[in-house]
């Protein structure tokens, strides 16, 4: 394989992961423009940054300005995805891969620190999505026999899983409540919390089309 | 003159200065309390009882301790080592006290007592109550956030440098000139 089949190779691995990730992402705001102009200088201009190598951190700039710009798990899950169906030929290539699934790990990583959740069902749901990306990319990093990156990835697991620990203790557990009669979430909502503000709450959880007849079986926050 | 000090065994051999937070004082008599906290049940109509093991008593010592003065061990003037060890006895939070004989262990003082009697000139009298300082059960905690944002950043640093190094081959070489167009079938 060549220079050139391998930098279109990363070439075209590169504009997909980066395509992916603006894609979801507002058009307007400072911190759009700032990772759409990252994106497409990388693109336009890929070969240049792999030969004076500052690829890596331009690519990691990509990276961090979609989740300064608000880029979402679920986004980041289809970048992911993208990532991990990628079959590439040449090492250089596969490196590229292989670490940019650990970028966007570390981007949820972040994403999770700076999440507010509500519920321990939240956390845990939070908890097994991520194990599973992790699972597949250890198995992905450790082929690479590339130790300090796979010890980071296992160390940035350990810190996600260790986070929601800590976040999820003191959360309340979704709970399923069975009531005697249809009911308004007010007086649901006042049985329940003995606060009769938390009516939306119940409403929205539940997607009551209207609070005023809430169905028998409810699901609502334990505390 | 011989003096007992000049008289070796085993046991005046392997004595050392007593002493509390560094502040020496000289051990009359010295005692240590320990065993197991036991609930003992008895049951009505039932000749055997059942003592429940919750673990064991934190270790307590006795000193009762004297300074001296003209001591030609301790040096400084009386009245200076009573305030030294007083001091110590009512300073803050654990210390370390060695024992003559039974080397050191991390204390705190629960009581302690200073006499002096006129008969005894020059000699003021120690009685002091030690308890083992042990450990706190529940640690400080991490702050997971902080930690998990590390943990990030080290992830990324680690694979641009993994990036960095697996691309070598491609820095510093001549770029390819773009592909010629090919004509449209």
């Amino acid at each position: 394989m060549t220079t050139r089949d391998t930098i279109e190779e990363i070439s075209a691995i590169v504009g997909r992961t980066t395509n992916l990730l603006i894609a979801d992402i507002g058009i307007a705001g400072q911190q759009g423009a700032d990772l759409r102009f990252a994106v497409g200088d990388l693109n336009a201009n890929i070969a240049v940054y792999l030969a004076d190598g500052t690829f890596a951190n331009r690519l990691l700039q990509c990276f961090r300005l979609a989740t300064a710009a608000g880029i979402t798990i679920l986004q980041l899950d289809a970048v992911l995805e993208q990532l991990t169906t990628e079959q590439p030929i040449s090492l250089e290539a596969s490196i590229v891969v292989e670490n940019s699934i650990t970028f966007a790990l570390a981007q949820d990583g972040k994403i999770i620190g700076a999440t507010t959740y509500t519920s321990r069902d939240d956390v845990d749901a939070a908890m097994k999505h991520m194990k599973g990306w992790f699972d597949i990319a250890r198995d992905l990093v450790a082929d690479t026999m590339d130790g300090p990156t796979y010890q980071a990835l296992i160390t940035l697991m350990a810190g996600i899983t260790r986070y929601l620990t800590d976040v999820g203790r003191p959360l309340p557990r979704m709970v399923a409540f069975q009531m005697t009669a249809i009911m308004p979430a007010l007086a649901i909502s006042n049985l329940i919390y003995q606060d009769g503000s938390r009516d939306e709450e119940i409403a929205a959880e539940n997607k009551i089309v209207h609070p005023a007849f809430c169905p028998i079986s409810i699901r609502a926050l334990s505390a | 003159m011989t003096s007992i000090r000049d008289v070796h065994n085993v046991w005046r051999d392997s004595l050392v200065p007593a002493s509390f937070r560094g502040v020496v004082f000289h051990v009359e008599a010295s005692s240590r309390a320990g065993g197991r906290r036991t609930v003992v049940h008895e049951y009505p109509k039932r000749n055997a009882p059942y003592s429940e093991d919750m673990g064991r008593h934190a270790i307590r010592w006795n000193f009762t301790g004297y300074l001296i003065l003209g001591d030609r061990g301790i040096g400084a003037n009386l009245v200076a080592q009573i305030n030294q060890l007083n001091l110590a006895l009512d300073a803050v939070a654990a210390g370390m006290l060695i024992h003559p004989l039974l080397g050191t262990m991390m204390v705190m003082c629960e009581r302690w007592s200073y006499s002096d009697q006129r008969q005894r000139g020059g000699y003021v009298e120690y009685d002091m109550q030690f308890v083992e300082a042990g450990a706190p059960v529940l640690q400080a905690m991490v702050d997971a956030g902080a930690m998990l944002s590390q943990n990030a950043s080290a992830a990324e640093t680690a694979s641009a440098t993994a990036i960095n190094t697996g691309t070598a081959s491609l820095q510093n070489v001549p770029l390819p000139q773009p592909r010629p167009a090919t004509a449209p079938a």
